[in-house]
């Protein structure tokens, strides 16, 4: 239920951005700084989660060599690199994680 | 239609994510409503990491900003539209509705129609493309190193929105805040902590007149 509530609420609120210019804001014109700084945001927040999800193990700091997502995500920049697809590098990504599981389990 | 092609490995990923972590039907109807890759992909991983709910909407908003001035850009080109096709627009706003639109009114005079029908060329198989992955993702076993389909996609999708030095720096940072804020602020906070410096930083950087 919440977690609906939680959609509903992003979904209203991108709504909300998406028609506010068009019909009432229309004349309305960011400053270049603002624009330049929406501009860079959503790789900064990829980036960020990232680094979560990388390094982040329980509440902990992984930073061990060892760590399974570390390990696994040599593979996947690799692959991002060379084929920029997503599915690509997200199965490259999984192969790795699940190899390196069997190697140090 | 290329167009249609290129939204199918970001559905399918986002997908597979999603439906590991909420009900199918709560994946799509974010599918229906957000319809907008970046930040549905962003809050399955938040959700999936165990964020609290009020960061996770914030932080998606923060990011779907940007379709503030992509609708403001798109105005003058359709004001001769009826007006109750204003509200299906709005909806239909996307990167990529957006960007072939815009190349379109640059070469022919400005047609709603062409725009309403580039946006639908997106939804229609954003929604197919995001239900299979959610269908594969609920149903592959785990032990695939299905863990890993969420940081994978992520490490791409960064490689595709990082596209000069100085936006590849103001990740590096945004990645390293996030980490150290992590003892300071609350759980999933540091992520949007972590943002705000970042790209607030960036903007002075490109004030800088030497730098690029």
């Amino acid at each position: 239920m919440a977690l609906t509530l939680l959609i509903l609420g992003l979904a209203l609120g991108t709504y909300l951005l998406r028609l506010l210019p068009l019909t009432a804001l229309s004349r309305v014109t960011l400053p270049t700084w603002a624009q330049d700084w929406l501009s860079l945001v959503p790789g900064a927040v990829l980036a960020a989660s990232l680094a979560q999800a990388l390094l982040v193990q329980g509440e902990r700091l992984a930073l061990s060599w060892r760590n399974p997502y570390l390990l696994a995500a040599i593979p996947a920049f690799l692959v991002a690199w060379r084929t920029r697809n997503v599915v690509w590098t997200m199965l490259a990504g999984m192969a790795a994680y699940a190899l390196v599981g069997h190697v140090f389990p | 239609m290329p167009l249609t092609l290129s939204v199918a490995p970001f559905g399918l990923a986002y997908g597979a994510i999603a439906g590991q972590h909420m009900a199918f039907w709560q994946a799509q109807l974010m599918s229906l409503t957000v319809f907008a890759g970046t930040a549905q992909f962003i809050a399955a991983s938040m959700i999936a990491q165990g964020a609290a709910y009020l960061p996770i909407l914030l932080t998606g908003i923060l990011i779907n900003m940007r379709l503030v001035l992509m609708s403001a850009a798109l105005t003058p080109h359709v004001k001769g539209a009826p007006r109750r096709l204003y509200p299906l627009m709005a909806h239909l706003l996307a990167d990529e509705s957006f960007a072939v639109s815009m190349a379109e009114f640059s070469r022919r005079p400005a047609d709603p129609w062409f725009y309403i029908g580039s946006g639908l060329a997106i939804f229609v198989p954003w929604q197919l493309v995001t239900a299979a992955g959610a269908a594969l993702g609920a149903g592959l076993p785990t032990g695939w190193g299905l863990e890993y389909a969420l940081p994978g996609s992520l490490i791409c999708l960064l490689f595709l929105l990082v596209r000069d030095r100085r936006a590849m720096w103001v990740s590096l940072l945004a990645a390293a805040l996030s980490l150290l804020l992590r003892p300071l602020v609350s759980g999933t906070w540091s992520t949007m902590a972590a943002t705000l410096i970042a790209a607030s930083l960036g903007v002075t950087w490109k004030r800088w007149p030497s730098r690029s």
